[in-house]
Parts: structure tokens; C-alpha cells; sequence
């Protein structure tokens, strides 16, 4: 399954540098507003991780969240799998259609 | 939340409550312009990078009673009215606490052809960009490059250069010959002639006081009341702009004191504002006599 943003929501992401070898750079934000009056949202860390790679329509979030957390697939899939529940709940996600259906 | 996000997702919900509401409007300046015009720039004192502070719309004249309306209706209030803002009363501001303020123009100062005709031209070539994910109607290229100039013709910071560095200098015969063409079109000639140094050019024209004056650095009163006066395109609207010019503005009082200005508040600001007439008048008028001809 795989997502999308809605056509009525507006993000901003802060560019963090991605390339700080520490990392110890400022977590990922994205702050998020539905529109016209919705209430702003911020997403840090994780959370906006998680709806990034979605909304990017990456095919398999628990995956992805997974490497990029160093979890084991186990440990991380109810926990993604819950929120991103959470985010079209909230009508900060959809699910996208599927590709093989015909417009 | 950033300056930037507040201004991004004004235009997204501006932009959301015009399709709900069937208003047709363009997206201009900041966010909305094009990568190439927008690069950030260094401010002249602290050296830190200056970004919009709000947004800006250039709505439909027809749509613009509608707009103003839904704007209400969906949570916003009006700082600035049309009457209550700059000097051309080409735009009000309104605002809601979550969000940048948005200036929403009927008109765009230095286009002179009928505001519905310059708005059809420039909606004609309209393009889609996208402001915080949501897709809004802009201006093309060469508009955005022609507005990004007349309103950098009004300032002299070290901002408005790079503007019109990255808008008219740096482009080829052709770019320059095409922002010329548009602005015949939209009657901008003598605007775009003052924000690219060309505007002796267009002595004699009827705007070109007023573009004269807005060029020059001056900001005596009576020198900027003379130049709207003599600039205006008939007796009538002269005679609108030179007492309106003169009279205390009760919505911005209202705004700069918290709270509405007292009977005697606006008597005292009458007279003031009467006072330094005469008195700049007076200066303005010795100058231009010691003046040589």
C-alpha cells in the first residue's frame, strides 16, 4: 500500500544538514497545515520521517523506518504501521491509488 | 514555526479558500517567485538573510468584494484597508494569529492600463507553482521579472539592486526586449523605465513625476503630494489624492495606538498633519525657488 499527501495539505519541511557525520544535527521538522483552517502540526524526528517516506510513496514505510532506525523489522512495524494510520486519520495522508487501476 | 512556513502556508490557504470560493488571483512576489528571482540576500545592517514577512496576492478586480468576504468569513481580519494603506491604495493587509499576514492588491502600483485588462494579461500566461505542496497560479516569467522591478523602482536598498540584477541586468537583448513589450502592454512603461535606470527616457509622460519623485530619494511630503497630484489620470482622481493625501488615517491610528483614537486624537492629528503640510510646503517651495531652472 502506498500513500500521498492530500491535495488540500501544506507542508514545510526545515532543511536540517543531513550530512553531519555526528549526528548530532537538528531532528527533521515538518510542520504540516490543513487547508484553508486547519491547525499547525510539526512533525520532528521520527514521526516526520515517517510521514515523509510515505508521502513520498515509498512502498514499504515499516522497511524503510526500520533501516533507518537500525531497528529490526519486529520491533518497529506495529508502532509505523499504527501512526500511519494515525496521519490519514487525520487527512494528513491518503492512500494513493493503486497503479494498475485505469483512470 | 519559521517565518518562511508562516509565509509559505498563507499563500496555501489564500489559495484554498479562492478555489472554494471561486476567486481568481495571482501569486506574486516571495515564495511565489520563480528560483532565479529568489534567491535570499544579506540584510545592508545585520549581514543575516532577508526573507518575505508575508504574503502577497494580486486578486481579479471583479473577485476582489467576493475574496475580501471569504477571507472574513474564514477567519481573517483586516489590519489595512485599500483606503487605509500606502499611498496608491492598492492593497490591504489581513491577518489571523497562526499565520503570516497577507497583502491582497486590487492593483499593482506602476501598471497603469485598466486593473481588469492587466489582470487578464498577466492571468493569460498565468503558470502553476507549487507553494508548500499546493498548486498556485503565478505569473510567468517575464511578468514576475516586470512586477520585481517596478516595485524595486521605489526603493533604493541594497536589496533592491540584487532585485534588479537578477531581473534586468543580467538578462540578454531579447529577456530585456520581452519585460519592455509586456510592459507596454500593461501601460507599465514609464515604471519599469524608472526600476531600470532609463526613466529620462520618458520625460513628459504623465506618471513620470510621481516615478521621478519615487526615484530620487526625496520624502518631503508636499514634493510627494505634488508628484501623486500631477501624476493622476484626471482631474478628479487628482483632487481624491490630494485631500485624501492630507487627512489622518483612523484605521492605521487605530492600529498604532491599540485602540480607537479619541475625538480629540484625531483633531490633534489633523493638525499636525496640517501643520507639517504647511510647514514641508513652505520649505519644498523655497527650495524649488533658490532652485535654478
Amino acid at each position: 500500500m502506498t500513500y500521498r499527501i492530500p491535495s488540500r495539505v501544506a507542508h514545510y519541511i526545515v532543511e536540517t544538514d543531513v550530512d553531519d557525520d555526528e549526528g548530532g544535527g537538528p531532528p527533521l521538522q515538518i510542520f504540516l497545515r490543513r487547508v484553508p483552517g486547519g491547525e499547525n502540526l510539526i512533525l520532528v524526528g521520527e514521526a516526520a520521517l515517517i510521514w515523509l517516506l510515505a508521502a513520498d510513496g515509498v512502498a514499504d514505510v515499516v522497511a524503510e523506518v526500520a533501516e533507518a532506525a537500525g531497528h529490526p523489522l519486529e520491533v518497529v512495524r506495529s508502532d509505523v504501521e499504527e501512526y500511519v494510520g494515525s496521519l490519514v486519520a487525520q487527512g494528513l495522508l491518503e492512500q494513493a491509488p493503486d497503479r494498475g487501476t485505469v483512470a | 514555526m519559521p517565518v518562511d512556513a508562516a509565509v509559505a502556508f498563507a499563500h496555501a490557504e489564500v489559495q484554498a479558500i479562492a478555489e472554494d470560493f471561486g476567486v481568481d488571483l495571482l501569486h506574486i512576489k516571495g515564495p511565489a517567485l520563480t528560483e532565479s528571482l529568489r534567491r535570499p540576500w544579506p540584510d545592508d545592517v545585520t549581514g543575516t538573510y532577508r526573507r518575505s514577512n508575508d504574503a502577497d496576492v494580486l486578486v481579479r478586480p471583479s473577485h476582489v468584494r467576493r475574496f475580501t468576504a471569504a477571507l472574513n468569513a474564514s477567519g481573517w481580519r483586516c489590519l489595512y484597508d485599500f483606503a487605509d494603506g500606502s499611498a496608491f491604495e492598492h492593497a490591504a493587509t489581513w491577518a489571523r494569529d497562526d499565520l503570516s499576514s497577507v497583502d491582497v492588491h486590487r492593483y499593482f502600483p506602476g501598471i497603469e492600463a485598466d486593473p481588469a485588462t492587466a489582470f487578464d494579461i498577466l492571468w493569460a500566461a498565468k503558470e502553476s507553482w507549487q507553494i508548500a505542496g499546493i498548486h498556485c497560479p503565478v505569473p510567468d516569467l517575464t511578468a514576475q521579472r516586470l512586477i520585481l522591478l517596478i516595485h524595486a523602482a521605489r526603493g533604493r536598498s541594497r536589496r533592491d539592486q540584487a532585485d534588479r540584477e537578477r531581473a534586468w541586468f543580467s538578462l540578454d537583448d531579447d529577456g530585456r526586449s520581452d519585460v519592455d513589450d509586456l510592459a507596454d502592454r500593461l501601460g507599465a512603461r514609464v515604471a519599469l523605465r524608472a526600476g531600470t535606470g532609463r526613466l529620462e527616457t520618458v520625460r513628459g509622460e504623465r506618471t513620470y513625476p510621481l516615478w521621478r519623485y519615487l526615484t530620487s530619494g526625496e520624502t518631503s511630503l508636499p514634493a510627494l503630494w505634488v508628484a501623486r497630484v500631477r501624476s493622476a489620470p484626471t482631474l478628479r482622481a487628482s483632487a481624491r489624492i490630494g485631500v485624501r493625501m492630507l487627512i489622518p488615517n483612523r484605521q492605521r491610528m487605530t492600529t498604532q495606538l491599540g485602540r480607537a483614537p479619541s475625538g480629540r486624537e484625531v483633531v490633534d492629528a489633523y493638525r499636525a498633519r496640517f501643520g507639517l503640510g504647511v510647514a514641508s510646503l513652505q520649505r519644498w517651495a523655497r527650495a524649488r525657488l533658490r532652485r535654478p531652472l
